[in-house]
This record gives C-alpha cells, structure tokens and sequence, in this order.
C-alpha cells in the first residue's frame, strides 16, 4: 500500500520545494516538532522531492522514482527508526538491524500507519553502522541518498557509553557529498550538543484539527465518521498521531496523573508509598507520560482560573501563580525523568514539591 | 523567601516515636548528621572526626540547607521536616524522621550550624552550648549545611566517662560511615580521623564499584551479584564466593528500603541460601538490600533504627536465601559439595585472598557486633590448594559457547570460562606491567587518525597523556578539539583502535572506573574493558587455545577487573555424583 | 511476454545472474530476476543493490515483455527440468508459466515496475584488459584491505584508471599494495579514480575467463564491466580515498635484497614465541646479516639470522610479522627488496627480476620499538 499523502504544513511545504528547487536543501535537517504531526512522513516527502526524475522540487508522484518512495522501496532512501535492542552475535548485529528494520518497514508497507515507538526500543549502535555502511557507498538509482532518522533523541547510551550518538556523529562530521541527513525529533535538547549544532533546524507545527480531521476521514480503515474525527480531531491539538492513538487506555492515563496529584495533597505517607510504587526503572514512556498528563490536568485548572471559573483537580482557593509553578515543577520533573533519574526519586521529590504549593 | 521545610511535631507524633536517648557516642552522632545530610539531598558528605570523635565530630554536605526560620526549628525538639502526623509514621522512607537528633545533639555538645539553601544570598550560622543559643548570624557560604559538634558531652560527666577508646571510637564512625556508603553507592562520601582520610568514596556507580572503593579491589573481587524478587520483596546486593569465604571477618550488611538494620535471622537465612557450598564454621560476607513495599516493614522499633520489624517475616527470609542461592547459582553447582573434593583447577591466587589493611579493618569492625565469632574455631577450608597446581598445558580448550564462552577440559573437570573477562583480565595485567615496568611501541599509521572530542574528554587525553603513550598511542592535539593518532596500539588482530580510544576517553572522564584511586590502575582497567575482545565474538581454535594458556599465566586468572568471575568449574566428582557414579 | 529457450541456455543465464542475488533482502524485489524478452535475446538480471549483473542468452521471443521471479526457485526448476525446449508466458504482471515437455508452473513475481532501475553505464569509450591481467591485479592487491568498519574508505580497492595503465591500491592502515599494469591499447574517457568494493572484485573473477577480452566504463556511481553478453556494475565507495602517494617513501636509504622463502621461514619460526597477538618481532640489519628476534614477557624470546644483500647503515626495526609474512606470500618472484629510512618509517617490499610487464609494490609501517 503506497503512503497516504501528506496533510498539511503547505507553507513549510512550499518553502522546501523553493529550496528543492535551488538546489540549496541543507545536507543534514533537523524536523523538530510535537509527536504525531508528521515529521517523519515529511521527511520521505523530501527523500522523494529530492529524488524525483523530474528533478529537484515537489514530487512529482508518478515517476518511478517517486512510486518508489511512496511505496517504500526507493534503494537510495534509508529510513531509519527505533527497534528493539539486538539480541545477537555482536558480529552480526548489524545484519540483525538490518532485518529488524527491513521487518519493520516491510509492516510500514503494508500498513504505513504506525504509533509511537515502544518504551524500549531505541536507535541502538548497529543501526548507526548500518547506516555508515550505507553511506559510504554511492547511490543506487538517484542523483543522491536520503537518510531519514526518526526520532532521533533516542540515540541513547549502550553499556554506558555514547557509542550510537558519537558513530551518528561521525557521519555527520564527514557527510559524503551526495548525501543528505534527516532527522526527526520531538524533544532536541535531549539529542548530544555535538550532533544538534551540525543540523539545521526546522520546525514543524502541530496542524490545523480541520486537517487532522480530514486525514481521519480519508486515511485510515475503515476510517473515521465525520462526527468522530471532528472530536478526536479537536482533542489531538493538531497532531495526527494522537488522533489516531486516542484510544481506550487514555483515561487511564488521567487517572494515574490524578492519583498522583491526589498522592502529593494527602501527605508525606502517601506521597512516598505512591512513589515506592512507582517502577524504579523500565516504563519511563508511561512515567513521563503520567507526568505530561498531569501537567495537563493542571494546565486545564489554570485556563478554568484564569477565565475566573471554579473547579477542576485543584482546589478553588489555590492561586493562578502556584499552579503555573506546579506546572513547572512537572516539567522538571520530566526532564529528570528523560534523563536516568530512578523514577521513584522523582516522584519522591515531585509529590513534595507539589504538596508544598498546597494543591 | 524559602519555603518553610520544617515544621513541629504534634505532641500525638513525638509521642508515637518511640522514645529514647537517640545519642549515645560520637558514633550516633555521625550517624544521625549524615542521615540528615542524606535528607537534605546532599550529594556529597564530608565527615570530619578528632579523637574519635570525643573532641570534635563535623559534618559538611552540599544538599539543600535550610532558611534561617528552619535552621532555629531544626534545634527544637521534634520539629522534623519529614513528618507532619501521625499517620506519615507508616512507610516512613527517609531516614532520619526522628525530630530529636539536632536538638538532642545540641543538648550535649558546643553546637554550631552553619546552612544556606539555594538561591539564598546569605546563610545562617547558629551557635549553642549545652542546648541553649548563644549566636545567631548571617553567613555567606555554599548552599548545604555544616554541624560541627565540638566537646561531645561536655556537660554530662557521666556519659564522657563511659566513652570507649579512640580506636574503638573511630571503628564506630567508620562503619557508620561504611555502612552509609553501601546504602548510597551514589553518594560522594570522606571521612577524616585526625586528619587521616579512613573512608574515601567518590560517587560510585554501582554497589560492586562502592564495595570495591570501601574494601578494595581484592576483596571486591569476591563477591558476586544478587539480584532476585519474590513477591514484593526484592533483594539485590553482593554476596561472597562460596570458596573465598573465611571462618572469621565476615562482614555483613543489611538494608531494607536504603537504611541499614541488624538482624541475624536475616543473616542465617542468607546462610541457608549457600546450602553446602560451604563449609560449617564459614561465614561469607555480604551485602544485601532489600526493597519492601513501605508498609510491610516498620522501621519505628528502636531509637537507633537498627532494629525493623517485618509484617511477613517468612515472606523476607524465604526471599534472602533464594536470593542468595540464586546468585550462587553457576557455581553452587559446581562448588565441591564436601570440604576436600577437588576442584578441577587450582591457581595460587584463587586461594582466599589474604586480607589486609584496611579492608581487613572494616571486616573487623563489621563483624564485630553480630558476627560471633565464637562458635568454635572453625577450620579453615581445606580446598585443593594444597594439591600441586595443574599446569596450563594439561587443558584442553573443547568449544567455544553461544560465541562468549570457553568450554575447557581439565584433568579433574570442565571449566567454563568467560572470553571477555577472560581477556580483559589478561589485557589489565598486561597494561599494569606496561604501565609500571616500560612502555609499548605502538603501530605506526600510515594516514593519521583525527577523532573529535568533548572538552572533558580533551582533558582526560591531557590528563592521562603519559598514559596513553606508554600503551602505544600516539597522540598530539590538533586544532581546537581534535585530536591526531600516529600510532596505536596493537593488543590483539580485532582491535579497533579507534573506538577503544574513544570510549577509554569517554569513559575515563565520565569517571566510570572512579572508584580505583589508582590512576594507573583506573586506566589499566579502563583500558583492558574497551580492548578486549567481546561477548559474541567468534573465536578460531587457535584464538581460544591462547586466550586459555594467557588467562592460566595470569597472576589473578579468576576474576575480570570488575570482580566478576572468570572461570566457572564443573569438578568432575561432581559430574560422577550427578550421574550417580559415586 | 513470450518465449522460447533450450533448458542447457536458461540455466546457464540463471547460473551468471544467481549469484548476485541476494539470499536475505529487506526489499522483496530482490530475490527476484529480472527476465526481459526482447529481439535480440532474453536478457536476465539481478542485484543487491551494491552490484548488478546482467547477461544475454540466446532465445526465440514470440512476444516482448518483462517480469519478475523468484530467482531461487527458477534456478531449482531449471535444473530438475527435462532436457527439452523451456516455454515461458507470463500471464499480467506478475504471473507467469513455465512448460517443458509435459513438466508445468506457474509462478508469482513482481511486477518489473518494482526492481530498481538499473545502473546506466556507457561503453562507448571502455578500458580494454584481459582479464587474466584484472585478475593478476586483484589476487596481489585485494588481500591488503580493510575489514575493519571503521574506516569504510579503506574496505574498498583503489581503482587508478589511465589511459595507458591500471593501477589497483589497498591498504589497512597499517600496510599498503599497489600494483600497475600497463594497457595494450589506449583507451577510457579519460583518467578515474573510482573506490570498487572488495565483493565486486569476487565476482568480476568468477565471472571472466582469463583469455576474456574486459571492457570497463563508469558512470557517477557506477563502474561497469563487460565481456561478451555479460556485464557486471558494481556500486562505488564514497571518496576520498587517503593520499597513499604522499605516504609512499621517496627518501629511502638502505636496502635489502632477501631470498623470499628463507625470510618467511625465519619469520614463522619467530612468530611462534612472537604469537603475543601483536606479532612483534625485531629484524636487525647490518654487515650482510639480517637478524631476527623476538621477546614476548610471559612466553620467552628467539633468535634466528640469515644471509643477505644489505647497503645502508646498520638498523633496528620492528614489525608485524604477520604482515611481513602476507606481502612475502604475495610477492611474485624469489627475491625482495626492501628498503628503509628509519625505525619509525615505511618500509617498502618489492620484486626483484619479475618478469612482467605489471609492477608491484608494498609498503608496511613498523611498530615502534621500545626497550
């Protein structure tokens, strides 16, 4: 099944064909943006912009080289996205990646609606050298080479050392000239300093839910009824991927931010039993996420107090300030918890600080 | 304005801790500094004693003070920062949440604290004697507190009098110290008696890594990895190799949910967990930790907490012995199951390493309240050390396993040997002695290597320049961060030179092998770890026939320079008795 | 799509193409041949992306077209075929049928629209070699690459292509071959230097027959061999590769004129006690002798010597014997030369009275002594 069209971003669109055009695409990108708007997808719009036989511009779709894109075969694009951790011969890693990845992408194939990457999977160091060893060969069929990376801010760490992030490094410091680097990312602060400073950032925004909507209708099957999609659409805050994931377990997610927030009000016993329970380690895409939907929930009080309404998780009487300042302390929270701080600590800390704003 | 962190108990709350003289020594009074310390989010924690601590004890952390109208609580009775009711009394999980410690302190002593917290311009500096106030002053210092407790009982005669010797006294404060160190492998910690620093311990990054810095590489080197859960109880920690364990100077330390307790049921359950691997009258040293959930455990029983009372106690013993026996796993089975059945291989330097200084020290003291030495003096194991050593040549190198491990036959059984540690053991004794004794010529390059590097990293390379040459690298800055190779070294056909330089770099200054004061030693470890060939690397007969011949030549062929072991051996007295030939 | 093709022609096709076809591919088209009719022959193709190989058979074509299929299973029908005419229609884009005698298939392939496009590589101003001289190059330059995935540049053979000479570089780093061999016509576009994966050169020896006459052109990304109705494109490494000229030593002042056998066997001897995986060994030159000595710390120490031809002043240089021994397994005649300028510079090898038009060095770097 080809890929769906991209929806939306036709100002970003329209600004890359320019560039496309004249021959001016910087060599390594950085799509820096919320999760679920499509920075990967774009990302292989570019591949196929960048390849297509008409040369240079917006895809034109029908040519051999753009059928190929779409249908992710083009020799010459090398998507490449987090797998499991190889389990394998050292030796063979990187022929494990590589088949780990072909599955993948052979999935993506038939179906190239995908979610967000598992807690544990990650851009792990085989992947990197499979991907040096693509770049050092010339391309196949095209006038280039496109490297899509996505979500790169998991170039972590293995056996302590940064080997992934330093070999990407690496192939970046001495890009091969025909060659172009795309990453993706929602979170750049978490990619190494060394590597952010080599890509040329862009930005790409959350859409229009008027798109989102439209991407529901028309994409998925069987696809969304208009109702539906309008509502789901509303909710995602212009970010495709959460329409498509909103899903049964949503609540449950509110329901741990609440027991949370309601853990840091009852007292010190509570708030530390709560963190004990907490898994002090593994899991952390369900921590930060606990810890993103509080910062909502509490958002949401902020907008009810701010419009001089009453109500919400948080009692009437605490101020407008000290909600943004648990807001914050959330944040921070989730910055910790992006790092390897033992959840259990964060909590620990986050439920005291939280409890001492009086929520 | 800081917010108020301390608050007072009710009278209801002081009066559900239980009562008692919570200051008994110099000791309790290190004890309850540092674990008020270790509240305060301190990261590192410097302890500073003189005469054992009868003249001065002093307590210096970088964790988050406190504000002047805390600072003046913090000397009431049973104000806490940690508990405002009584229900927070269950599940307790900081340490020190008795309220009395500082004021109790300042009772006996000429007290003086000295705190700022973050973002405070200016600290305070509260002096008292005997408990009452004398100073109250703006300080300018760091964020983090410093108690300094000068003559300790100065004015109850009677409990000065009952003080034991210094040593005794300095003993006391080092396990404090040690045991707080075990809890925290995290956790930057010193201790200074009379100026002599007895405890040194940069943040660790792991429990084997803290082990190693309290009780030195030798001793570290015993001790295996314990890692099990059963239910809600978790155990992990270290616990000694059944063959190296001795009659006397066990040490043993037990933590539940980070702090430390006593319990020798504990400790015998632990010793079931060994079955017969050894001996009656051996008593291995260990280090357990064990994670309940809050409320199966109340930690509210003794004023000196060293006591805990578990809700299910079976549940937590049953636990410690399978723990235990788990982790002894690879080797209760192939341990002889009899004192006196032989091992299939013996080397001089497997024998029960013979402790020394310091380490033997600590064990001293550790073992000194709840070890007991006086069940008889047991005998010494009578392993095969006293059989003639077998020479390397008499091993047959069978097969190489799932492309990480040797399958070697011995006269008297099978060993199972790990190639990684294997050869890293080999690389670090080869490194020491290249190091120590002259330098190695590397290989020339024909196209010099340019690899960039973080600034940390550049100063490691500076730092650790002489280093690198001996070894065969050669290396000259170029340009701001780069660095230019002309030679390398050549340990073996697989090396990478350029990844093991760059990770040795990553991690000598990421600190990673910190934990050897050593600089030669740290590096010869660091070194040996990214040079030697890996887990899951395919090996020809001949590479395999080396590697075992080289390991055999090894001064301490057991142990890789992480303390994991080496060799595994199968006796094969053992295998007859599986198969009921004997 | 339509066609007719003697079973003995089919296999012989399927047999050139299979082995660039590889066994495990994330990109399912590639386990597939591609099998285009046209007037002048069925014409079978296949590639992993990193080479092609394309050859023409002879066959009665009744109706053009092209298809897609599984080449492993094709190859296994062709050979348990009868020895008969093979019909082959294909049935849509991707469907086709195979008949021999009362034998019948039908197979599912791929539409040819999925196979990637095929390198477009011009002969109209080839190279012309013998093969047997592309083969002497590979066999004396091939064996010093790298294997190592550090450095992909040097995973890859130096192509130095003039119009009047070849010349083929490979070096690990650590050691280097070279060797030059003159065109007997001139020919090529014009000068290249193009960096060819070591697995091209596999199969550029087992495709070519060493009376075969090679033509050789390149595209941007392509180079392209061609002998009869066979053509192989390899895929190039990205360049630069290192300035190995500059590294080759111009200055050297003392040389030694060794028996290859007598040196190689004192260099076995040494390597046992020298079987530290580093291989250090220490050769001592001076007053017509050459020394040979080895200390390993925990294994024991040799010596050997042996006559040779040696002007310069006396010298200390250590190496690795395993690469001393590899170029001597290379070098083609009796007797080496050596030469040398320092303990920490290059050494170079070459033959002595080689009876060739080609010529044929090697270069190794020293491992720095230290006592």
């Amino acid at each position: 099944m080809p890929l769906h069209p991209v929806y939306g971003h036709e100002a970003l669109r329209a600004r890359l064909v320019g560039t496309l055009k004249a021959h001016k695409l910087p060599p390594a990108l950085l799509l820096l943006g919320p999760p679920g708007v499509g920075k990967q997808r774009l990302g292989l719009w570019l591949a196929a912009g960048l390849l297509c036989e008409s040369g240079p511009g917006e895809p034109c779709g029908t040519c051999h080289s753009c059928r190929l894109v779409d249908s992710l075969q083009h020799p010459d694009v090398h998507w490449s996205f987090p797998v499991a951790r190889p389990k394998g011969d050292e030796s063979k890693q990187v022929e494990e990646a590589e088949e780990t990845l072909g599955e993948a992408i052979a999935a993506r194939r038939e179906n190239p609606l995908y979610g967000r990457p598992d807690g544990l999977h990650a851009l792990f160091l085989p992947l990197v050298r499979l991907l040096h060893r693509q770049a050092m060969m010339r391309p196949v069929m095209g006038r280039v080479k496109v490297f899509l990376v996505g979500d790169a801010e998991r170039l972590v760490p293995q056996a302590s050392s940064q080997e992934a992030a330093n070999a990407m490094l690496k192939v970046l410091e001495e890009p091969p000239p025909d060659t172009h680097f795309i990453l993706t990312t929602t979170d750049s602060a978490a990619l190494l300093p060394t590597i952010r400073s080599r890509l040329v950032p862009l930005r790409v925004r959350r859409l229009p839910s008027a798109d989102v909507a439209r991407f529901l209708r028309e994409v998925p099957t069987p696809a969304v009824a208009a109702e539906e999609a309008e509502h789901r659409a509303e909710a995602a805050l212009g970010s495709i991927g959460d329409a498509l994931e909103q899903r049964e377990d949503a609540g449950d997610v509110a329901a741990a931010a609440e027991r949370l927030l309601e853990a840091a009000r009852r007292g010190p016993a509570a708030r530390y039993r709560y963190a004990l329970g907490v898994k002090s380690f593994g899991a952390r895409s369900d921590f930060t996420e606990t810890l993103g939907a509080a910062a909502e929930l509490l958002r949401d009080d902020l907008a009810q107090r701010l419009r001089g309404a009453a109500g919400g998780h948080t009692h009437a009487e605490v101020p407008a300030e000290r909600l943004v300042d648990a807001i914050r302390e959330l944040d921070r929270a989730k910055g910790w918890a992006r790092g390897n701080v033992n959840p259990q600590l964060i909590v620990a800390h986050l439920t005291r600080a939280l409890g001492e704003l009086g929520l | 304005m800081t917010a108020r962190r301390i608050a007072i108990l009710s009278d209801a709350v002081a009066n559900r801790i239980a009562a008692g003289e919570v200051v008994e020594r110099p000791a309790s009074v290190v004890k309850e500094l540092l674990e008020n310390a270790v509240d305060a989010g301190a990261s590192a924690v410097a302890v500073e004693i003189e005469a054992g601590g009868k003249t001065l004890v002093r307590v210096a952390d970088d964790g988050e003070g406190m504000g002047r109208e805390d600072a003046l609580l913090a000397l009431d009775r049973h104000a806490t920062s940690k508990i405002r009711s009584a229900d927070d009394l269950v599940g307790v999980a900081t340490f020190g949440f008795r309220g009395e410690a500082l004021p109790s302190i300042a009772a006996v002593s000429r007290f003086e604290l000295e705190t700022a917290s973050a973002g405070e311009a200016v600290g305070t500096r509260i002096a008292a004697a005997g408990g009452a106030v004398t100073a109250l002053e703006d300080r300018v210092r760091q964020p983090g507190t410093t108690v300094t407790v000068r003559a300790l009982f100065f004015n109850t005669p009677a409990r000065r009098k009952f003080l034991r010797s210094t040593r005794s006294e300095v003993r006391a404060c080092t396990e404090v110290v040690t045991t707080l160190a075990l809890a925290r492998p995290d956790l930057g910690l010193t201790l200074l008696a009379d100026g002599h620093a007895v405890v040194e311990a940069l943040p660790a990054g792991s429990l084997a890594d803290r082990a190693a810095q309290l009780f030195g590489q030798q001793l570290a080197a015993t001790l295996l990895p314990v890692d099990h859960a059963s239910g809600s109880v978790t155990v992990r920690g270290l616990v000694q190799r059944p063959a190296e364990a001795a009659a006397s100077g066990r040490m043993a330390y037990l933590f539940v949910n980070g702090r430390p307790f006593r319990d020798p049921f504990l400790v015998r359950a632990a010793e079931r967990g060994y079955r017969a691997t050894v001996p009656p009258g051996v008593r291995p040293s260990l280090v357990l930790r064990l994670e309940v959930p809050a409320g199966d455990v109340d930690v509210n029983v003794h004023p000196a907490k060293l006591e805990v009372r578990f809700r299910d106690r079976y549940a937590v013993e049953a636990a410690v012995e399978a723990a235990v026996h788990e982790a002894l796993g690879p080797l209760a089975a192939s341990a002889p199951y009899s004192a006196g059945s032989a091992m299939p291989w013996e080397h001089r330097a497997v024998a029960p390493p013979a402790s020394a200084g310091l380490a033997r020290d600590l064990f001293g003291a550790a073992g000194g309240d709840d070890a007991a030495p006086s069940e008889g003096e047991a005998p010494a194991p009578e392993g095969a050390a006293a059989e003639p050593p077998i020479h390397a040549s008499e091993l047959r190198v069978l097969a190489q396993l799932h492309q990480t491990y040797l399958l070697v036959e011995a006269p008297d059984g099978l060993l199972i040997v790990d190639q990684h540690s294997a050869h890293e053991r080999i690389l670090y004794e080869r490194a020491m002695r290249t190091l120590t004794e002259g330098a190695a010529g590397g290989q020339k390059l024909l196209f010099p290597l340019t690899i960039t590097l973080a600034p940390a990293e550049l100063e490691a390379v500076e730092a650790n320049g002489d280093l690198l040459g001996q070894l065969g690298y050669e290396a000259e800055p170029f340009g701001g961060s780069a660095l230019i190779v002309h030679a390398t070294p050549a340990p073996h056909a697989r090396f990478d030179a350029e990844r093991c330089l760059r990770e040795v770099v990553a991690d000598l200054a990421g600190g990673r092998f910190g934990g050897l004061h050593n600089r030669v030693e740290r590096f010869a470890s660091t070194f040996a770890c990214r040079a030697a060939i890996k887990a899951g690397q395919p090996l020809t007969t001949a590479e395999m026939n080396e590697l075992v011949q080289r390991l055999m030549a090894a001064e301490l062929p057991a142990h890789d320079v992480h303390g994991r072991p080496t060799i595994v051996q199968l006796p094969l007295l053992e295998l007859h008795r599986r198969f009921g030939r004997r | 799509m339509k066609f007719t093709i003697t079973r003995e022609k089919l296999q012989e096709g399927l047999l050139r193409v299979g082995p660039s076809i590889p066994a495990k591919t994330t990109l399912p088209v590639l386990s597939n041949i591609l099998i285009e009719a046209k007037k002048d022959g069925l014409h079978l193709s296949g590639t992993d992306l990193d080479i092609a190989v394309a050859t023409t058979v002879a066959a009665e074509v009744d109706e053009e077209g092209a298809i897609t299929l599984p080449a492993k299973k094709l190859t296994e029908i062709a050979r348990e075929l009868p020895a008969s005419p093979v019909r082959v229609t294909s049935a849509g884009e991707q469907r086709a049928q195979v008949e021999c005698g009362k034998s019948k298939f039908r197979l599912l392939g791929l539409p040819r629209d999925e196979f990637p496009s095929f390198p477009h590589v011009k002969f109209d101003t080839p190279w012309r070699i013998a093969a047997k001289d592309l083969h002497k190059l590979i066999s004396h330059v091939a064996f010093a690459t790298s294997t190592e995935e550090s450095r992909p540049i040097l995973n890859g053979v130096l192509w130095d292509l003039r119009k009047d000479r070849m010349r083929m570089v490979a070096t690990n780093g650590h050691r280097l071959a070279k060797m030059d061999v003159p065109l007997a016509e001139e020919g090529g576009a014009a000068q290249a230097e193009l960096i060819v994966p070591p697995k091209a050169l596999e199969q550029i020896r087992r495709l070519f027959a060493p009376d075969d006459l090679v033509e050789i052109a390149k595209s941007e990304n392509h180079l392209g061999f061609r002998s009869e109705g066979t053509q192989v494109f390899t895929r190039l490494i990205e360049g630069p590769y290192p300035n190995y000229e500059q590294v080759i030593p111009r200055e050297n002042d003392k040389f030694a004129t060794v028996d290859k056998i007598a040196m190689a066997s004192a260099l076995r001897r040494m390597s046992i006690v020298a079987s530290d995986q580093t291989h250090r060994i220490r050769l001592s030159f001076g007053g017509g002798t050459l020394k040979f000595s080895v200390q390993t710390p925990d294994l024991g120490e040799a010596q050997d010597e042996m006559a040779v031809t040696y002007e310069g002043d006396a010298l200390e240089i250590g190496f690795n014997a395993a690469y001393l021994l590899e170029i001597l397994k290379y070098m083609p005649t009796d007797e080496v030369r050596f030469t040398f300028k320092a303990p920490e510079r290059a050494t170079t090898a070459e033959p002595v009275g080689w009876d060739d038009a080609a010529s044929y060095m090697c270069l190794v770097m020293p491992l720095r002594l230290v006592d």
